[in-house]
């Protein structure tokens, strides 16, 4: 045992890791999937765009400016902020128009991300471009140093879900939201602007997408096809989290980011997605709610 | 009255048949084999339009029977040295068997869970075929022209890619699966079925087990779909990864709704539309997924029966 | 004529939470009769009968059909076995036409004859569809689409629709609701035709005629029976006039 340590600690240690920051961004990402499933009962088949256009805003900026610095503050504003309004133009123009009919939404949002994944490859090309850190230093441990701009993506993400927890427990849109979420009917009576809402709710989730990609660009390089992989993670995470939970979505990013890191160390990464895959089919077969979510009536 | 539906729909299908068989002797090489292509993929529509437009489950995992189907032959063929018939056979058993079972499962969640389900069971055949890479070639795939002698029949040889051939045997399925759906729409069970899609609670409480129907749909239309894709095999000689993909998945719901969901030939329809479309639309522009994205986008909105849906409801009554 | 008993509840519970819907009902049914249910709002009708055609899992208690224990049998099991529910707000195919309705009906009836052997023909589905639609007299709507039926002709063809299924037991809930005085005329004479080959349960409010249809009324308050017996004894049961009619 302690042998098999001796040799195999620091990858262990290397996939918790990265398994870590995996997780914290896949949080990120997910939470937005489930905070517009949970309030507008829409599953956004295109979330994983808007996460692939936060990476392209993210390399345009950075592009545009030369400093990696400064164009990835700026990317902080400019992604979330394109992306969000372009998801109340989504919201306004094409679900609004189908009632937010979950079957038709699928599609339609298929149709979006069709649309938005041409969007990049024309303005941005095929290939794949790295995005310089706007910060490097490593951190060193006794067995390998690590980079510092990996951990700060982590202790950033950990930051926006406090923030977003916060949002939602206090703010007036977040007692809208929930308002929204449990009887639109009931709510527009009492007075609230769910059109707004709904706007808003998915604005945000595009927005928190947008910005994980942001944060990732710099660590795995932008390329137009990068959308799919988060989007089906990010479905992984939230049906075990149980859909529209968000305590939940955070506990299963973590056990999918941490898995992911320690089979793909290990073994080979199409195997841990393979495996994610097939487990989270058989759990939404056999518990609809998720794991850890409550049952919905 | 059913009758009639009958007379109408087999006598609509034996005219886009008689066409389709007269339309080969005159098409030129190019579009003589777009077209055998495209009776292939509208077939995989029409089995994919049994389950969606006749019993109302949207699946998005329909490429893992197509793909089942296409490997099982593609893999028989080469390891086993099959003969290409039984090897379609195999891949029609294949995909029977994991319809069947996958119902099983899958039938235990219902709207955007049923979807999300088929999506993830689609994905994980996709990463097996990645995985099994040693197996299966992974993401190149394999051509099959070597391993396929001539079809004998009557003492006459045919080579599966002649385009004659191709195309005769594509309109053979086509063919057989227009008057397979059809011919089971217009019986008992296809009423029940139509019942389940637009009214499942009260299907129940006419006394009908549910579950057993949307099962048997579930697994024709993953047995279609799989026999599609084993026939695509053997026609066109290569079987590859991309088969399996998600877009082959959206593909076969985009052409169904394009055409029409509920409609005998609207699946055939929209599959040869947007076959040209994005064939005509790449030969000046690379940018097909617009085309694709803007069609699924604006056909939900403004046009959810379709183009054949919408011309039976306001001009063609009479259309099956 | 000692009856035949067709249904019996023992001891019947259904809770929602605190509140007792159904409270140890203890209810019998004879064959052939026309049994209505009255009593005010929320004193458990509607949850017992959808607690006896299954709709409603029952939480304690059993229920016997035709001396059959039938307590855990689901509610296609439970259509099958006779016992069929007409709803309150009509339920029918909107999309589909009428003979399609009835036919869907019908079709499962026949499948499940024991000289069937699982394969029905059309023109045996047909000629019942025919009787069925004929008896609730829509004769000669099947191709129209039932959805643009005006109400009282849906609900009409929902009648056909439990016919055409086989009732031994035809349990109606709220069958006059919405109708005109002229179609509740017809729909007793239809209620007492139908009488004749089965069992009739009814749940409902207009007093006349349940006192003019019914053979036996049973009424409920607080999920629990009040009183059983011939429209003569409730209408003049002290309790009854009360508890109900409110004087």
């Amino acid at each position: 045992m302690s042998a098999w340590f001796d040799e195999n600690g620091p990858l262990v240690f290397l996939a918790l890791l990265d398994g870590t920051v995996t997780a914290f961004v896949l949080a990120l990402i997910a939470l937005g999937l489930s905070l517009v499933f949970g309030v507008m009962r829409v599953v956004n088949v295109a979330h994983g765009e808007f996460f692939m256009l936060g990476a392209v805003v993210a390399w345009f900026t950075f592009d545009w400016i030369g400093d990696p610095l400064w164009g990835f503050l700026l990317a902080l504003v400019v992604g979330p902020v394109l992306v969000g309004g372009l998801s109340i133009g989504a919201d306004h123009f094409i679900l609004r128009k189908i009632s937010y009919n979950p079957e038709s939404t699928i599609v339609a949002t298929i149709g979006l991300l069709y649309i938005l994944q041409q969007l990049a490859l024309t303005v941005f090309g095929p290939e794949s471009r790295p995005v310089e850190a706007p910060i490097y230093f490593r951190v060193q441990f006794p067995w390998f140093g690590y980079s510092g701009y990996k951990l700060l993506v982590a202790g950033a993400a950990a930051a926006l879900l406090l923030l977003i927890r916060l949002l939602l427990k206090r703010s007036k849109l977040g007692l809208y939201m929930r308002a929204t979420q449990q009887d639109p009917e009931t709510a527009i009576t009492f007075g609230v602007p769910t059109r707004r809402v709904h706007a808003a709710v998915f604005a945000l989730g595009g927005g928190l997408a947008a910005l994980a990609g942001v944060l990732v660009v710099p660590i795995r390089q932008a390329d137009h096809l990068m959308g799919l992989e988060p989007l089906l993670l990010s479905f992984i995470v939230v049906i075990i989290g149980g859909l529209g939970s968000i305590r939940g979505t955070i506990v299963a990013a973590f056990i999918i980011g941490i898995s992911d890191g320690i089979i793909s160390v290990f073994y080979e990464p199409t195997l841990a997605k393979m495996l994610a895959t097939l487990l989270v089919a058989i759990v939404l077969v056999f518990r609809p709610s998720g794991l850890f979510g409550e049952e919905r009536v | 009255m059913r009758r009639q539906a009958l007379v109408k729909s087999l006598l609509l299908q034996a005219g886009v048949l008689g066409a389709l068989f007269l339309l080969q002797f005159v098409l030129p090489p190019y579009h003589h084999s777009s077209v055998s292509k495209i009776m292939v993929l509208g077939a995989y529509a029409v089995g994919y339009n049994f389950l969606l437009g006749y019993t109302g489950l949207m699946s998005l995992g329909h490429a893992m029977f197509f793909a089942a189907g296409m490997y099982a032959t593609g893999l028989g063929i080469y390891y086993w040295e099959l003969a290409p018939t039984l090897g379609v056979a195999f891949g029609g058993l294949t995909a029977l068997a994991l319809s069947g079972v996958f119902g099983m499962f899958a039938l235990r969640t219902t709207g955007v869970a049923f979807l999300i389900v088929t999506l993830m069971f689609g994905q994980t055949l996709f990463l097996s075929i990645l995985y099994f890479d040693e197996f299966t070639f992974g993401q190149d795939g394999f051509t099959l022209s070597k391993y396929l002698p001539p079809l004998v029949l009557g003492g006459q040889e045919f080579a599966y890619a002649d385009p004659g051939v191709r195309y005769n045997i594509g309109l053979l399925l086509l063919g057989a699966y227009l008057l397979l759906t059809t011919g089971i729409m217009l019986s008992p069970i296809g009423r029940v079925l139509i019942a389940i899609r637009e009214n499942e609670a009260r299907t129940q409480l006419l006394g009908y087990n549910v579950f057993a129907y949307k099962w048997f749909a579930l697994t024709l239309s993953g047995t279609l779909s799989g026999l599609a894709g084993s026939v695509h095999g053997v026609l066109f000689s290569y079987v590859g990864v991309t088969f399996a993909e998600i877009h082959h998945s959206i593909d076969p719901l985009l052409w169904t709704l394009l055409g029409g969901t509920g409609t005998v030939i609207g699946p055939l329809a929209g599959t040869g539309i947007m076959f040209y479309l994005i064939d005509y639309t790449s030969s000046f522009t690379d940018q097909y997924r617009f085309v694709v994205g803007a069609i699924l986008i604006l056909i939900i909105i403004w046009f959810p029966l379709g183009l054949v849906g919408t011309l039976r409801k306001r001009w063609l009554t009479w259309l099956p | 004529m000692a009856a035949l008993e067709l249904l019996r509840t023992e001891k019947l519970c259904r809770q929602y939470g605190g509140l007792m819907a159904v409270d140890q009902v203890d209810f019998r049914l004879q064959q052939g009769q026309i049994r209505a249910i009255i009593g005010p709002n929320g004193a458990g009708k509607t949850t017992l009968v959808s607690l006896i055609c299954g709709r409603t899992p029952a939480s304690s208690g059993r229920i016997f059909f035709k001396g059959q224990d039938i307590s855990s049998s689901s509610p296609a099991r439970r259509v099958q076995a006779g016992i069929v529910y007409t709803f309150q707000v009509t339920s029918i195919f909107s999309k589909l036409s009428c003979y399609e309705n009835v036919a869907l009906a019908a079709q499962r009836f026949l499948k499940d004859r024991p000289d069937a052997q699982g394969s029905v023909r059309e023109q045996d589905i047909a000629s019942r569809v025919a009787v069925c639609l004929k008896e609730v007299g829509l004769a000669g709507v099947e191709e129209q689409e039932a959805g643009t039926l005006p109400y009282g002709h849906q609900k009409l063809l929902e009648v056909a629709m439990s016919l055409a299924t086989g009732p031994e037991l035809l349990i109606l809930d709220e069958p006059t609701q919405g109708l005109a005085e002229s179609e509740i005329q017809n729909l007793m004479e239809l209620i007492r035709t139908i009488s004749q080959s089965a069992t009739v349960l009814l749940i409902e409010h207009n007093m006349p005629f349940v006192l003019n249809l019914a053979e036996q009324i049973t009424v409920m308050t607080h999920g629990s029976i009040l009183a059983e017996g011939t429209p003569e004894e409730i209408a003049n049961h002290r309790d009854v006039q009360v508890a109900y009619l409110g004087t």
